[in-house]
C-alpha cells in the first residue's frame, strides 16, 4: 500500500508526462541526426533519459522532474509492461535455443549477484563498514532485469536501512545500458573483424532506417489489427481497458493478501509483496489470457496492439528511470557502485562467452552478443546487438532471445525471492548474507547439474 | 486560478484509470451479449459510463469514483483528443457536401442555444428565479459539441455563480447521447417504413460484427503502420510523445497568456482562457503538423496510430464524463434541463428535416440522420447512425460528415465566444443574456443567408 501512496498535484503529473514526451521527441531527433548515437545504435529512450538528467532539476534546472514522482511512474509502468506481456501471450517455444539461453541468463544473474555481494563484503570489512551489504544484490536486477525491477526492489530495501536503494538500483541499470551499447558495439566490431560472425561481413549491412531510427526508405510494417468494431469501441482502448482491468485485480489481490498478512503478524513482508506486484500482475494477466483462450475470446486481443502498448510503457519507463537519478543521493555509494559494475561487466562477458560456446553449436557469436546485451541492458538491447550481426533476423538468435524470456522468468523467480531473504528473513545481519550466498551458489549448482543432465551443456567447447 | 491544480494521492489517479478500464470492459461485454444495446447500437463507452454512474459514489458506492477527479481527466482528455486530431492531418475536402454539412450542423447548434437560453430566461422569470440563466447556453455545448467541452465550459462558469455548471454540462451531453441513439434508431425505423432510405429496406443488412462490436466474422482491418524503427523507439510511443510535447507547449502558452492578462488587468477572462485551452492545443498541433509537413517530416506521424490515440482519449473521456455526473445537482434543475432538452431535440429534428432536403441533392435521409446524430451526440454517433442506413459506407455521406467537421469547428468559433459573452462581457446580468440571445439569433440568420448566397442552400425541396 505504501508503495502506491504519494501526495501529488495532478498538474505536476500531467506536466511530468508531457516533459517525458518532449524528451522522447528530442531523443528521436538526436538519434536521427547525430552520427555518434547512430553508430552505437543508442535507443531514443536512453538518449532522452540522459537529456532529462542534464536539463532537469540537477544540472540545468530547466524543469522540475521530481525523483519521487518519477520513481512511482517507473513502479507502475513496470507492472503495466508485465501485464501487456502476459496478455499478449508470447508463443512459448521450448527447445534447445530458448532453454540454453535461459540457463545462461540465470547463471549470469547469479554470478552478478555473487560478485556484487563479495565486493560489498570487501568494502564492509575494510574501508566502508557502513555500506549496505545487500547493495550488490541490485546488480543482477539493474544489469540483468532492467531499471523497473532494480528501482522497485531497491526502494523496498530502504526500509531495512539501505539509504537511497531505489536510486542505486537505477544507477546500476543505467551503467548496464552504457555497457550494453558501447561495449556491445565494440565487441561486435571486433567480432566482425575477427570473422566470428556468420552472416555479416561488416557493420555497413545495417540499413539506414535502422541506424536513423525512422522508416524512410523501407516499407513501414503493420502496427496491428482492429479486432473490435470501431463504432462500438476504439480497439486500442479495449486493449488498454484489459490492461487496466488486470491492474485493478492486481491491486485488489495484493490489498487482500497484505491485509491478511498484517493480521497474521507478518507485516514485515508486506512491503516485499508490494514490490513483487509486477509478478502478480503478470500472473493475473496470464490467467486472464488463459481464460480468454479457453473460452475462445482471445481473438479480441491483438498481439500487435498489445506490443505497441508494451513498447510504449517501456519507452516511458526508461526515460523516467534515467531522468530520476539524483547525483547527490548516489555520491556516497559511487565508488562501490562503479567497482561492482566494472567487475560485473567483465564477469558477464566471460561467463556468457564460456557458456554460449559450450551450449550452442551454430551462430555462437550472434547468440553470445544478444545475451550479453540482455544481461547488461534489457531484451531490447540484446535484439539491437543481434540486429547488427544479423540485419534481417535470419538466424534463430533473436527468436530464441524473445522466447526464452518466459522460461528465464520462471527460473529467475526463486532467485528473486532468495535475493530478498537477507532482509525479510535474516534481519539484515551479515551472517544472513553469507547464508544467502550459500543458497544462491547451491541454486547455481543445481541449475548447472540439470542443464548438463538434460544434455544441453557440454564441458568442452 | 489554475484549473490544473488538484492535490491528490497518486494512488487514486492510478486506481481511477483502472476503474475506467474495468468499466470499458464491462461495457464491451454488455454490448456484445445484450440484445437491447445491440438494437440501439449504444457504444461501449456510454454503457460503461452509465454503469460507472450506477456503481459509483452516488448510488451503489462500489467504486470510489470522485467527480472532481473525473472532471479533471475529462478536461485533459478533451485537449489531448484535439491535439491528436490536429496532428493527424485531416484531408480537407471542400465542396458542397462538407460545406453544407458544416452549415447545417452549426445553424442547428445555434438554434439549440437560442432555445436553451430562451427557456432558461422563461424559467428565471417564472418558476425558478434562482436558475442560472446561462444554463441553456450549455445545451448546444452538451448536445452539439460533446461532454468534454460542455464540462469544461460549465465548470468555468461556476465562478460566475452557476452551481454545478460542469455537472449540468455533462448531463446535457448524456441526454444528448440518449437522444442520438434511441431517437436516432427510431427515426431510422420510421424512415425505412416510409421508404425514405436509399440503400436499405430493413435493419438486417447490418453485419453481426457491427452489432456486437467485435470483429469475429470479417477480416480485421489494419490499425496503422510503424513509421519508426522499433530498435530506436516504439512507434506508438513516438505518436504519444508528439501529443505530449504539443500539450506541454499548450500549457506554457496558456499560462503565459494568463499571466499577461492578469498583468493587463484582464483577470476576469483568465478562467475562460483556461477553458479554451483545447483550442489553443488544437492550433499548436496544427502548427506542428504544418512544420513537419513543410520540412518533409510528416511521414513520422501515422494517421492510423494517431486515430488510435484519439479513440482511446475519447473512450476514456466519455466513460469519465458520464460517471462524473452529480445526480443531486442535476435533480435540483431536472425540470428546466428536461424541458430544454426535449424542445431542442424536437427543434433540431425539424430544422434538419427542413435543411437537408434543401441543401443536398442526394441521400437526404442518410445525411439527415447523420447530422441528427452529430447535433445531439458526437461525430461518432453520427457515423453509427449513417452506418445503419449505409452499412458499407457506399455513399459519400460519412466522408462528408468527417470532412465537414474541420470547417464546422472554424465556423463554430464565433459561436463559442458568443456563448461565453454574458459572463465575459456583460457581468452576468439578465440584459446581457437578452443581448446574447439577439446576437446568437443574428448569427444564425447571417449563416443561413451566407449559405443561400453561395448557392448551396435552395429554397425548394429537392426530391
Amino acid at each position: 500500500m505504501e508503495a502506491w501512496h504519494l501526495a501529488v498535484n495532478l498538474k505536476d503529473v500531467v506536466l511530468d508526462f508531457s516533459i517525458l514526451s518532449l524528451l522522447l521527441i528530442i531523443g528521436s531527433a538526436l538519434r536521427r541526426y547525430v552520427p555518434f548515437f547512430r553508430r552505437f545504435l543508442i535507443p531514443n529512450n536512453i538518449i532522452a533519459g540522459f537529456i532529462g538528467l542534464i536539463l532537469g532539476a540537477q544540472l540545468l534546472g530547466l524543469f522540475d522532474l521530481n525523483s519521487d514522482r518519477l520513481g512511482k511512474y517507473v513502479y507502475h509502468l513496470l507492472a503495466l509492461t508485465f501485464i501487456t506481456i502476459g496478455l499478449r501471450q508470447s508463443k512459448g517455444r521450448w527447445g534447445k535455443g530458448p532453454i540454453n539461453k535461459s540457463f545462461i541468463e540465470l547463471t549470469c544473474y547469479i554470478i552478478q549477484a555473487v560478485i556484487g555481494l563479495l565486493i560489498g563484503f570487501v568494502f564492509i570489512y575494510t574501508t566502508k563498514p557502513d555500506l549496505f551489504a545487500g547493495m550488490g544484490f541490485l546488480l543482477p536486477l539493474g544489469f540483468g532485469m532492467g531499471p523497473g525491477i532494480a528501482y522497485t526492489m531497491g526502494q523496498s530495501w530502504e526500509k531495512f536501512g539501505f539509504a537511497n536503494g531505489g536510486m542505486v538500483g537505477l544507477t546500476f541499470s543505467v551503467i548496464g545500458f552504457l555497457i550494453a551499447y558501447f561495449v556491445g558495439i565494440i565487441i561486435v566490431n571486433r567480432g566482425i573483424s575477427q570473422r566470428k560472425t556468420e552472416i555479416v561481413d561488416g557493420p555497413e549491412d545495417i540499413t539506414e532506417d535502422v541506424r536513423m531510427g525512422v522508416i524512410k526508405n523501407g516499407k513501414p510494417q503493420v502496427a496491428g489489427y482492429l479486432t473490435l468494431s470501431q463504432e462500438a469501441i476504439e480497439p486500442l482502448a479495449f486493449q488498454a481497458g484489459l490492461i487496466g482491468s488486470v491492474y485493478f485485480m492486481t491491486y485488489g489481490l495484493l490489498f487482500l493478501i497484505t491485509s491478511l498478512m498484517a493480521k497474521a503478524g507478518l507485516s514485515d513482508f508486506v512491503d516485499t509483496i508490494w514490490s513483487f506486484h509486477f509478478i502478480f500482475g503478470l500472473l493475473i494477466a496470464v490467467l486472464v489470457r488463459k481464460i480468454m483462450d479457453v473460452t475462445d475470446r482471445s481473438y479480441l486481443i491483438d498481439r500487435g496492439l498489445m506490443s505497441r502498448l508494451s513498447g510504449l510503457s517501456v519507452d516511458y519507463l526508461i526515460v523516467a528511470s534515467i531522468a530520476a537519478i539524483n547525483f547527490t543521493l548516489i555520491k556516497t555509494n559511487l565508488v562501490p557502485v562503479l567497482i561492482m559494475s566494472l567487475l560485473a561487466g567483465f564477469a558477464t562477458y566471460f561467463i556468457i562467452k564460456f557458456t554460449a560456446y559450450r551450449s550452442f553449436n551454430k551462430y555462437n557469436f550472434e547468440r553470445f552478443i544478444g545475451i550479453f546485451g540482455e544481461m547488461t541492458g534489457t531484451i531490447n538491447s540484446g535484439l539491437v546487438l543481434i540486429r547488427v550481426t544479423d540485419p534481417n533476423f535470419d538466424s534463430p538468435a533473436a527468436e530464441d532471445l524473445a522466447y526464452g524470456g518466459g522460461i528465464a522468468l520462471f527460473m529467475g523467480l526463486p532467485l528473486l525471492i532468495m535475493l530478498n531473504l537477507p532482509m525479510t528473513l535474516f534481519d539484515n545481519t551479515l551472517s544472513g548474507y553469507w547464508i544467502t550466498l550459500g543458497m544462491i551458489l547451491a541454486y547455481l549448482l543445481i541449475l548447472w547439474l540439470v542443464w548438463w543432465a538434460v544434455g544441453l551443456f557440454h564441458f568442452n567447447e | 486560478m489554475n484549473p490544473w491544480d488538484l492535490t491528490i494521492n497518486l494512488k487514486f489517479v492510478v486506481l481511477d484509470l483502472t476503474f475506467l478500464s474495468l468499466l470499458l470492459i464491462l461495457g464491451t461485454i454488455l454490448r456484445r451479449y445484450n440484445k437491447f444495446f445491440q438494437k440501439f447500437l449504444i457504444p461501449n463507452n456510454i454503457i460503461a459510463g452509465f454503469i460507472g454512474l450506477i456503481l459509483g459514489q452516488q448510488l451503489f458506492k462500489l467504486l470510489p469514483l470522485d467527480p472532481a477527479r473525473l472532471g479533471k481527466y475529462v478536461y485533459h482528455l478533451l485537449a489531448l483528443t484535439f491535439v491528436a486530431i490536429g496532428l493527424r492531418q485531416e484531408k480537407k475536402k471542400w465542396g458542397r457536401g462538407p460545406l453544407s454539412k458544416a452549415f447545417a450542423n452549426l445553424t442547428t447548434i445555434i438554434l439549440q442555444g437560442v432555445i436553451g437560453l430562451f427557456v432558461s430566461l422563461v424559467f428565471v422569470y417564472t418558476l425558478k428565479p434562482d436558475l442560472f440563466p446561462g444554463t441553456g447556453l450549455l445545451l448546444p455545448l452538451g448536445f452539439g459539441m460533446g461532454p468534454g467541452l460542455a464540462y469544461t465550459m460549465g465548470e468555468s462558469w461556476e465562478q460566475y455563480g452557476m452551481v454545478g455548471g460542469g455537472d449540468v454540462g455533462l448531463t446535457f451531453a448524456a441526454l444528448g447521447y440518449l437522444i442520438a441513439y434511441f431517437a436516432g434508431i427510431f427515426i431510422i425505423y420510421r424512415g425505412i417504413k416510409n421508404k425514405e432510405t436509399t440503400l436499405i429496406d430493413g435493419l438486417e443488412d447490418l453485419s453481426a460484427d457491427v452489432r456486437k462490436g467485435v470483429v469475429k466474422e470479417n477480416e480485421p482491418k489494419i490499425a496503422g503502420y510503424l513509421t519508426l524503427s522499433q530498435e530506436a523507439i516504439e512507434p506508438l510511443a513516438f505518436q504519444l510523445a508528439a501529443i505530449g510535447t504539443v500539450y506541454l507547449f499548450t500549457y506554457f502558452v496558456v499560462s503565459g497568456l494568463a499571466t499577461l492578462m492578469q498583468n493587463a488587468g484582464l483577470e476576469g477572462f483568465v478562467p475562460t482562457l483556461w477553458s479554451f485551452h483545447f483550442l489553443v492545443a488544437l492550433l499548436i498541433a496544427l502548427a506542428f503538423r504544418k512544420i513537419l509537413d513543410i520540412t518533409n517530416k510528416g511521414y513520422l506521424l501515422d494517421k492510423g496510430l494517431m486515430n488510435r490515440c484519439a479513440g482511446v482519449f475519447v473512450d476514456y473521456l466519455v466513460v469519465g464524463a458520464i460517471a462524473a455526473i452529480n445526480l443531486a445537482i442535476v435533480w435540483k434543475y431536472i425540470f428546466p434541463i428536461l424541458t430544454m432538452s426535449i424542445l431542442s431535440a424536437i427543434a433540431s429534428y425539424y430544422m434538419l428535416r427542413y435543411l437537408c432536403w434543401r441543401a443536398f441533392d442526394d441521400y437526404h435521409f442518410e445525411r439527415f440522420i447523420g447530422l441528427f446524430g452529430e447535433v445531439t451526440g458526437t461525430l461518432n454517433s453520427s457515423l453509427v447512425l449513417i452506418r445503419v442506413t449505409d452499412p458499407n459506407f457506399d455513399t459519400p455521406v460519412a466522408e462528408d460528415m468527417v470532412y465537414g467537421s474541420g470547417i464546422g469547428l472554424f465556423l463554430g468559433f464565433p459561436m463559442l465566444v458568443m456563448l461565453t459573452a454574458p459572463m465575459n462581457f456583460f457581468n452576468n446580468t439578465i440584459t446581457g443574456y437578452w443581448i446574447t440571445l439577439g446576437i446568437l439569433a443574428t448569427y444564425l440568420v447571417i449563416l443561413l443567408i451566407a449559405w443561400r448566397l453561395i448557392g448551396f442552400l435552395h429554397a425548394k425541396k429537392s426530391i
